[in-house]
């Protein structure tokens, strides 16, 4: 993530709000950008297309579409993690000429088995077969979007990113707009044209900044060391998604909205408006790590490697510790704030409106699953900055374990009771998290200096 | 094969069977003539990854090769461990500033602890041995000093330690151990794991003084990463490493008898460094005469030929060897050198000896042959010259005598022995000159060159001299009659 530390940094020491809410609007759009595309396109999909679409088959649409999105996070996510790391590396080693092979590959992989996921569903939902091509596409194109985020991060054109994602955006809604009409597979092709033309743009720019080679390189699917990470890259998001996966296909509570696709429209739709706060929450860590806690990272290996005594060493590590609680606080209170706020606007609006489309209770509850969620995944990404990869496997394995009880437990339980299963594990989770990166870090001196093979 | 001693058990750092030299050719040399004895080797290397290709044919009589790398590759473990098994041991060693007694309370754990062989894992790893550095950094007073450097010497000091105490332990009837340093510290833990056998030690070289110097001509470890800073007068590092040699030394001196070394200045020093002088004896060492003709010299060619035999490292000083080189030259055009030997140990310094061939314009009389045939080098040469360092005693000199070749060699180990020692009424063997002085080793080969009088009677007295006390028969005899005498009292005491 070098290239938008540099650049977030750069704004943030110019003069002015402006500039300041530009690295927070910048930050947004490399954290969230998928997030962010899907939720503008799929509310001009509703405006749109809900007139001239009949209802059971817009609830199609509206289920391939979180499926796809839901699916593809989890799926993508182990490869991804894989990656990251690996890239990471070869930057720091100095070997950037091995990026877009690696990255390639990459892409090979995840476009494989995204095309091979959505044979197996088709195979368990026969009716799709005939457009099988139209759901393999978007499903690839989603995944590789995932992992277009990963180099979006190092690259330095941020405008270009911005303008991708909207333009892509822009080109989705309008060919849907033009060409789709009430046929819910062109809508499809339509989303995954602009898709396409975002990944394009922003592959375009990567590989003009790295050097495009026509060549795959796979050592990184032979490093044992990464293993961890790829587990622990699926747990994690399991961790977080279980909870809906289960609702959907065991809960009594589920609705078969399309045939073979269930969902749980009260909760999604109350995940879907809580998930909103997580927009500037993510930036606003995203921000933080790379500029404030990065910079102290920085500064205790540089003193280290500088050749500084013990005690020099010692403070540069309780900056660092105070560093990654500043964060965390911080974090907590932002999400906290704006998630209150946002309760407040949203049960005023609906009091006002009189038009409650959702529980109240069970907004509030999810609402702060969100911010335990953000929390959470802070605290994994700080402990990954830390290569403590075993325990990131560990954490997120009890979690998801956590979660998955807990759900069997209480999913047939009175609506009432919805959403605290993953509330448990978010807590859990999170204590875990803290306990563990609080214990690493206050003896960050010996794990920095042990934790190498000699 | 659980059942299986060894007759003698040979314990080498860095030579023998892998490594050509002096010391490995002795090595072999007694296990190439003692085929009624059953050895077993210990080779001590730096890693796991150094070469396994023995330079010399290993007779029947060898039966198993243990090898102990001290700088292995330890993978981090899963999980790092908190403590170590010998903690307190360790303490009351830091305590008593690792003394004898220390050590030896850390070895008796070491050898009857279960898990030994993850002794150096789980100290490494552990929490409380990395806070033990930290407050052994402050004890020491280090401050502004780096506390990286810092870490990674000790561990390496550690390191070498413990992958002698966590290694396997073979038994044997006679452990003899090649020299002190890390061979030694490994021969005297088998000895105590294995109480009724016999320690032995042999030193061709005082080690503790080979470190030595070697830390005092060494940039590293006392140069921190950009600038070199002396510490102490002779620095915190190097102290602390000489000290550790020194402590290995001390703990084989305790517990071999006997302690041999080649020459009598070798005892005098083993003495010094703490060895009781009733252990200590002299067998020099020896060679196999009917491999050697001797050939009268009555004077130098019209083109003086002078070799040298060695490996080009900065132990044998070639460069003062060059330098001298540049002195005879400038009054002997017509002389040569020929040095022969492999350059591959140090290669910056073999580049270094070229470069310096080249300024003094030495290339039409001075060569570098690599490795050569020694018998056929030595029909070809009038003198043999060393400009070591530091040696034992020099084959190659006994070799060259053997020959009739006169030798300069500098006056290190045992080549004044040699070259001078009184044996019934012989005349010297050669001239022995001042150690890393270019001058005088120039004098005495241009003595050699101008004097043939002098040069014949060198040449003469050098077979002589190696005939009556430094033949291999005579070394073969005697360590075969000690290990006799050991192996039979091995045998009444079971």
């Amino acid at each position: 993530m070098a290239g938008i530390g540099f650049e977030l940094k750069k704004l943030f020491h110019e003069e002015g709000a402006d500039h300041s809410l530009g690295a927070i609007f910048k930050s947004m759009m490399v954290t969230s950008g998928p997030w962010i595309i899907s939720i503008v396109t799929f509310t001009a999909f509703r405006i749109i297309l809900s007139p001239i679409m009949p209802e059971k088959e817009f609830m199609l649409l509206m289920c391939i579409i979180v499926y796809g999105f839901v699916f593809s996070m989890i799926l993508s996510s182990p490869w991804i993690t894989m990656v990251i790391r690996h890239i990471s590396d070869l930057v720091y080693l100095d070997r950037n000429e091995e990026l877009i092979s690696c990255f390639l590959a990459a892409v090979l992989i995840i476009g494989i088995q995204a095309h091979v996921t959505v044979l197996l569903f088709v195979n368990y939902a026969p009716y799709l077969k005939d457009n099988h091509g139209t759901l393999s596409y978007f499903f690839t194109a989603l995944n590789i979007l995932w992992l277009t985020m990963v180099i979006v991060g190092a690259m330095k054109d941020f405008n270009r990113v911005v303008v991708s994602y909207l333009a892509g955006m822009l080109i989705s809604i309008l060919l849907m707009f033009f060409y789709a009409g009430s046929n819910i597979f062109l809508a499809i092709d339509c989303f995954t044209a602009g898709l396409c033309f975002t990944i394009f743009v922003l592959l375009e720019r990567f590989f003009k900044e790295f050097g495009f080679e026509m060549k795959l390189n796979f050592k990184w699917l032979f490093r044992i060391d990464l293993i961890p990470l790829f587990v622990s890259g699926l747990l994690a998001n399991l961790a977080v998604w279980i909870d809906k996966l289960m609702y959907w296909s065991m809960s009594n509570k589920a609705v078969e909205v399309a045939p073979k696709f269930y969902l749980f429209p009260d909760y999604d739709l109350v995940i879907f408006l809580s998930s909103l706060t997580m927009i500037p929450a993510a930036a606003f860590f995203t921000v933080f790590v790379e500029t404030t806690f990065s910079d102290a990272q920085q500064d205790y290996l540089g003193a280290i490697e500088k050749g500084a005594d013990l005690e020099q060493i010692d403070e540069h590590a309780g900056k660092l510790l105070l560093a990654y609680l500043k964060c965390l606080l911080n974090l907590f209170f932002f999400h906290s704030t704006i998630s209150v706020v946002y309760i407040f606007v949203l049960t005023f609006t609906f009091d006002f409106t009189g038009f409650g489309i959702v529980a109240v209770p069970l907004l509030k509850i999810s609402i702060l699953n969100m911010v335990l969620q953000n929390m959470y995944q802070a605290m994994i990404v700080f402990l990954y900055y830390f290569d403590y990869q075993k325990e990131v496997v560990i954490i997120s394995a009890i979690t998801f374990i956590i979660s998955t009880v807990a759900t069997y437990y209480m999913m047939n339980l009175p609506f009432e009771a919805t959403g605290y299963s993953f509330f448990i594990a978010m807590v859990v989770g999170g204590a875990m998290c803290f306990l563990t990166g609080a214990y690493k870090i206050q003896r960050i001196n010996y794990y920095t200096f042990s934790n190498n093979d000699l | 094969m659980s059942d299986y001693i060894a007759d003698v058990t040979f314990i080498i750092e860095g030579s023998y069977p892998y490594v050509s030299g002096g010391v490995a050719s002795w090595c072999h040399q007694l296990v190439c003539n003692m085929p009624d004895i059953q050895f077993d080797l210990v080779i001590l290397q730096a890693t796991s990854k150094d070469p396994r290709v023995p330079k010399y044919e290993l007779p029947k009589n060898v039966i198993n090769l243990y090898h102990v790398p001290l700088y292995a590759k330890l993978k981090r473990p899963l999980f790092l461990y908190k403590s170590f098994p010998g903690y307190n041991l360790f303490l009351e060693a830091i305590d008593e500033k690792f003394s004898i007694e220390s050590l030896e309370r850390l070895v008796d754990f070491c050898i009857t602890y279960k898990g030994r062989k993850h002794i150096r894992k789980k100290m490494i790893f552990s929490q409380t041995f990395f806070k033990l550095m930290e407050e052994l950094f402050h004890s020491e007073n280090l401050q502004g000093k780096s506390f990286l450097t810092y870490f990674w010497l000790l561990r390496s000091l550690i390191n070498g330690y413990l992958s002698v105490l966590s290694a396997p332990l073979p038994k044997a009837k006679i452990y003899h151990a090649v020299s002190t340093g890390y061979a030694g510290l490994m021969a005297t833990v088998l000895h105590t794991a294995n109480p009724n056998s016999v320690l032995m030690l042999t030193e061709h070289g005082i080690y503790t003084r080979e470190r030595t110097m070697e830390l005092s001509i060494a940039e590293w470890p006392d140069q921190d990463r950009d600038n070199y800073i002396p510490e102490f007068g002779g620095g915190f590092y190097k102290r602390l490493w000489g000290n550790s040699f020194a402590l290995m030394s001390h703990f084989i001196y305790k517990y071999a008898n006997p302690i041999i070394s080649l020459y009598q200045k070798n005892n005098d020093l083993q003495i010094e460094e703490g060895a009781e002088p009733w252990k200590v004896s002299t067998i020099p060492n020896g060679i196999d005469l009917s491999l050697y003709s001797f050939r009268e010299r009555k004077k130098v060619a019209d083109s003086p030929q002078i070799g040298f035999i060695g490996r080009i490292v900065k132990i044998k000083d070639v460069k003062c060897l060059i330098r001298a080189a540049e002195i005879v030259v400038a009054k002997h055009p017509t002389a040569q050198f020929q040095l022969a030997g492999p350059s591959e140990e140090d290669e910056d310094y073999f580049e270094d000896c070229k470069e310096l061939v080249s300024l003094l314009n030495l290339q039409d009389n001075l060569h570098f042959l690599g490795r050569t045939d020694a018998k056929a080098f030595y029909e070809t040469i009038d003198i043999m010259v060393l400009t070591s360092l530091s040696e034992g005693q020099p084959l190659v000199m006994l070799e060259a005598a053997a020959c009739g070749i006169p030798i300069v060699a500098s006056d290190v180990g045992g080549c004044s022995e040699i070259v001078y020692e009184k044996l019934d009424g012989l005349h010297q063997c050669g001239l022995v000159t001042l150690q890393k002085d270019p001058k005088s080793t120039a004098r005495a080969l241009i003595r050699l060159i101008e004097e043939p009088e002098f040069f014949n009677a060198c040449s003469k007295a050098g077979r002589l001299r190696v005939e009556t006390k430094y033949s291999q028969k005579k070394l073969i005899d005697t360590y075969h009659g000690l290990y006799t005498k050991h192996l039979e009292l091995y045998v009444s005491e079971t």
